[in-house]
């Protein structure tokens, strides 16, 4: 199973999936253009190897600082399709990180939080840059 | 001859305005000119949740005018940067900063804004949680992309209800206004 390494610019974050570490982690910013189009290879990426990666027990690390309402839709899809494997008996946690003093991005998880029903999912409070 | 560009600065001033861009907004430009606007409002010592307001409000509507302006300046080339021509404006008017953006829309899509904005005009911020996700929702499910999610995602930035206008140019075109205060 090859890793999926994507560099963060300006408007995307960065993107690992390790298969190795059995971690995934998105970091940064994420308002593109056109966002399907830009999370395709990670989606791509999963449903190939999702299930292998869930048995043995994955861990999902999103430290997002900001992201527009067409990256929800997509963070909507993942949620989604994690739950989905967890609710065929996979090992998945997810770690919503945010800084404390971000409360944009502490709301957005709780919301997401609220619609979860099976996916482990934490909110991870970190301290702020400044 | 009076200087008109003086004139122009001078009555935007006034109204607080200290951002104001006019043509055509692309990809690039609105990531370089919302960094600047972030920096600004750092450097102003303005706290974290604003910045993030302001700058999410001015993302969403840059990104609205792209996708949505009736008038587009594009290539017919594939993959090439689009471009949709419209209003962008920031100001802060001595209490609130404000985000109001202005742009043609056909008016075949007059209705579906209309419909929007008339709905969220009036919601208080459960009721606009309630709706955002009830579109998010929607929005996964048929995989389109209209202006829906992003403008609840606007006015739950907005600390007072948004004010819009609608004023018909012609048989085909609207110019649409929407103004945010956060």
């Amino acid at each position: 199973m090859k890793n999926l390494k994507i560099d963060e610019t300006k408007y995307t974050p960065e993107m690992t999936f390790d298969p190795e570490t059995l971690v995934i982690a998105i970091k940064g910013k994420s308002y593109p253009e056109n966002t399907e189009e830009f999370y395709k290879p990670a989606f791509e990426w999963l449903e190939k190897n999702l299930s292998d990666l869930g048995k043995k027990g994955l861990t999902v690390n999103l430290e997002l600082i900001y992201f527009n309402s067409s990256s929800s839709k997509a963070l909507m899809n993942f949620f989604d399709m994690l739950e989905e494997s967890v609710d065929n008996g996979d090992n998945i946690t997810v770690n919503w990180m945010y800084e404390e003093d971000n409360e944009s991005i502490l709301e957005y998880g709780e919301e997401f939080l609220e619609d979860i029903e099976t996916l482990p999912f934490n909110l991870v409070p970190l301290k702020s840059r400044e | 001859m009076k200087d008109k560009i003086f004139v122009i600065k001078k009555n935007l001033n006034e109204k607080g305005v200290f951002l104001y861009f006019s043509g055509p907004i692309s990809q690039d430009f609105l990531v370089e000119i919302g960094h600047t606007l972030r920096q600004k409002m750092e450097l102003e010592k303005v706290s974290r949740s604003i910045i993030v307001k302001v700058f999410s409000v001015f993302i969403e509507h840059s990104q609205n005018i792209i996708n949505f302006s009736a008038e587009q300046c594009n290539s017919d080339i594939e993959g090439s940067p689009t471009a949709g021509i419209g209003v962008i404006v920031v100001g802060f008017d001595g209490d609130n900063y404000f985000v109001s953006c202005g742009n043609t829309i056909h008016n075949s899509d007059v209705d579906i804004f209309n419909d929007i904005l008339s709905r969220i005009k009036d919601m208080g911020k459960e009721k606009l949680k309630e709706y955002y996700k009830e579109e998010l929702k929607k929005e996964v499910s048929k995989k389109s992309d209209g202006p829906g999610l992003s403008l609840i995602e606007v006015a739950r930035k907005s600390g007072r209800p948004i004010e819009y206008k609608l004023t018909r140019i012609d048989e085909k075109h609207t110019f649409l206004t929407v103004k945010t205060v956060v």
